[in-house]
């Protein structure tokens, strides 16, 4: 299940090849996409960001002193442009829950259990909801998850664990089960 | 609910993260049989934690398909001017042409060088795992060349006979020409760490078809070549690797590979393949042989490319081109346009040695090009040398805010973006 505990090593040539580039998109591509969809709590919006997340990471990467940490670099950065992406919403007074009621709407490959499923991860704080999708797309163990999110492996294990509460609360809460 | 049961519940709950079983924990696993409330609450974890397992698995294709979009932007919003699985494969194939245009010295001899399935699995695991080769290649119109590979020794031999014998290793090649018993050495140094001939080019583009997720294969039907039966498949990915592999249908061994596009515009055609038949190592000997006689060496510096490279090498070639710059700036146009360096060569009737400093000229030029990490932009049309007005190339160093910028008179000047010549900005 833990596939990314070991960070990928970026070798000096990677900085420079764009072929080595697309080998770190598809290992840390279902990272970024889950702290994307974590924070952003809409799919679309994280497909967009994750793609810009790469692309300034392409652009930067030779502002990555330490080649080992590719990983919490661009976390980091996928960290950045969601909280601008989140700014940017709050400016827009754009509603959320309207985002969010029109993406489960054009999403048309989703069965009704994951349509429900993904509208309930909505609900979520962003604290509860980011580990719980790390856990998911990117197979992260809680150690793994306090790594990337920086923080103790007990709160990892406390957040994973009350987001899983918090998730059965409000599946109960609407009433019927999956 | 007791306090006992939220407890319970939250120690559940902490049990799925660590996938550990209740029926581990004595304590835990009495509660569960006494409290039917705790029970179901721990069904409903179970439940929840498969549906989230199978939610983000239903995401995959999601994810597969951000991959796909991140490549394709990375090409199309230039960030490299070259594509990037292009410009993987144009460096696998800078150091095979390297070796390639290093015949083009062969000028000493007054001769030039013209120049989805299981399938799959087995037909790329044979040209993968093969220690020894002898195959024939032959690049774009030109010659078929008969070559031998083995690690990283080369030898190939044109049609009229000139063998040429390249050891990666050691940065040496051995040019024989039989036919006057004359002999030349190459000393290179500087070598790019990049396959070594064309066959482990080759090898290295069915390792990156291997390890894409995104390439195709599509099964091309059968057809007879050399009186056997073969089966051919369609290899591709995007627009930047295309195989069109031949295999005998009786044991699944290729038979004929061709790469199109493999060498900047050029196909290569690989055939003739005869695998692990090199017994003998002293094929790839790069002593001089007894009875031929030992002609002037050549050196070849491939380290410390600069600006002054490309500006001689476009001079160079300008100089035999009436004039004309080439229409790109790809190590393949030397092979496209080798008969005409030749005719030319020869018409200006300089020395051997001349003829062969040319062309290192005009390669190390194309090298440097060719090892540009940052963006660059060349057209020549219509330009010719001396034209001090138009320009015809630009690259941003790194770190650079501005550009540099080099006239049809080959002088380079520093321009800001907003001032790039007209001609020279790109539309596409």
């Amino acid at each position: 299940m833990d596939r990314c505990d070991n960070e990928k090593p970026v070798t000096s040539e990677m900085n420079i090849d764009g072929f080595a580039y697309s080998q770190l998109v598809k290992d840390y591509s279902a990272r970024i996409f889950a702290i994307c969809f974590g924070m952003l709590s809409n799919r679309a919006d994280a497909e967009d960001v994750t793609q810009q997340v790469f692309l300034k990471g392409f652009s930067d990467i030779k502002q990555l002193r330490d080649k080992n940490k590719f990983g919490p670099w661009i976390t980091q950065i996928a960290k950045h442009i969601c909280l601008d992406q989140l700014r940017k919403r709050k400016l827009n007074n754009i509603a959320l829950k309207q985002m969010a009621t029109n993406d489960s709407k054009e999403e048309i490959n989703y069965d009704e259990d994951h349509s429900r499923l993904q509208l309930v991860l909505e609900q979520l704080t962003e604290e509860y909801r980011v580990p719980l999708m790390l856990f998911y797309f990117d197979g992260q163990s809680t150690k793994k998850i306090a790594e990337t999110l920086e923080i103790t492996v007990a709160t990892a294990q406390t957040r994973l664990s009350r987001a899983r509460q918090k998730l059965r609360e409000i599946l109960s809460t609407e009433g019927g089960e999956q | 609910m007791n306090i006992d049961c939220e407890k319970i519940r939250e120690k559940l709950a902490e049990l799925i993260n660590d996938h550990i079983d209740p029926q581990e924990d004595s304590a835990l696993s009495n509660h569960l049989k006494q409290c039917p409330g705790c029970a179901k609450y721990y069904n409903e974890l179970k439940h929840d934690d498969e549906a989230l397992s199978d939610f983000a698995n239903s995401m995959q294709p999601v994810i597969s398909r951000i991959e796909i979009k991140i490549n394709k932007q990375l090409e199309t919003e230039k960030i490299n001017t070259i594509p990037i699985r292009k410009y993987r494969i144009l460096k696998l194939a800078a150091a095979a042409l390297i070796f390639f245009g290093i015949i083009v010295t062969l000028n000493q001899f007054g001769i030039l060088f013209d120049g989805s399935s299981t399938a799959w699995a087995k037909v790329s695991q044979i040209i993968l795992e093969v220690r020894t080769i002898t195959f024939n290649i032959s690049i774009g119109k030109g010659p078929v060349v008969a070559c031998a590979a083995s690690g990283k020794k080369f030898k190939q031999e044109l049609p009229n006979g000139i063998e040429a014998i390249f050891d990666y290793d050691k940065s040496k090649m051995l040019v024989l020409n039989p036919n006057d018993k004359t002999s030349m050495n190459i000393d290179l140094s500087g070598l790019p760490i990049m396959p070594s001939n064309m066959f482990g080019n080759l090898k290295s583009t069915i390792e990156i078809l291997k390890q894409c997720p995104d390439t195709i294969v599509k099964r091309l039907g059968k057809k007879i070549i050399n009186n056997n039966e073969a089966a051919g498949i369609h290899v591709y990915l995007d627009t930047s690797i295309d195989l069109e592999i031949w295999y005998t249908t009786k044991d699944d061994v290729p038979i004929l590979i061709l790469a199109e596009k493999m060498i900047g515009q050029t196909n290569v055609t690989f055939s003739d393949f005869n695998f692990e038949t090199i017994t003998d190592e002293s094929v790839f000997d790069l002593r001089t042989p007894e009875n031929y006689t030992k002609i002037e060496s050549v050196k070849m510096d491939l380290k410390n490319l600069s600006e002054q490279d490309l500006i001689d090498g476009l001079k160079a070639w300008a100089g035999l081109m009436g004039n004309k710059f080439p229409e790109k700036l790809d190590l393949a146009i030397i092979q496209e346009h080798s008969k005409d360096i030749e005719k030319m060569l020869n018409e200006k009737g300089t020395t051997d040695i001349e003829k062969a400093l040319i062309v290192i000229k005009i390669m190390r030029g194309l090298i440097f090009i060719s090892q540009l990490e940052v963006k660059w932009y060349y057209k020549s049309d219509n330009i010719e040398l001396g034209n001090a007005n138009n320009a015809i190339f630009w690259y941003q160093p790194e770190r650079s805010k501005t550009y540099r910028v080099l006239y049809g008179d080959l002088h380079f000047a520093d321009v800001e973006a907003e001032n790039l010549p007209k001609t020279l900005l790109r539309t596409d």
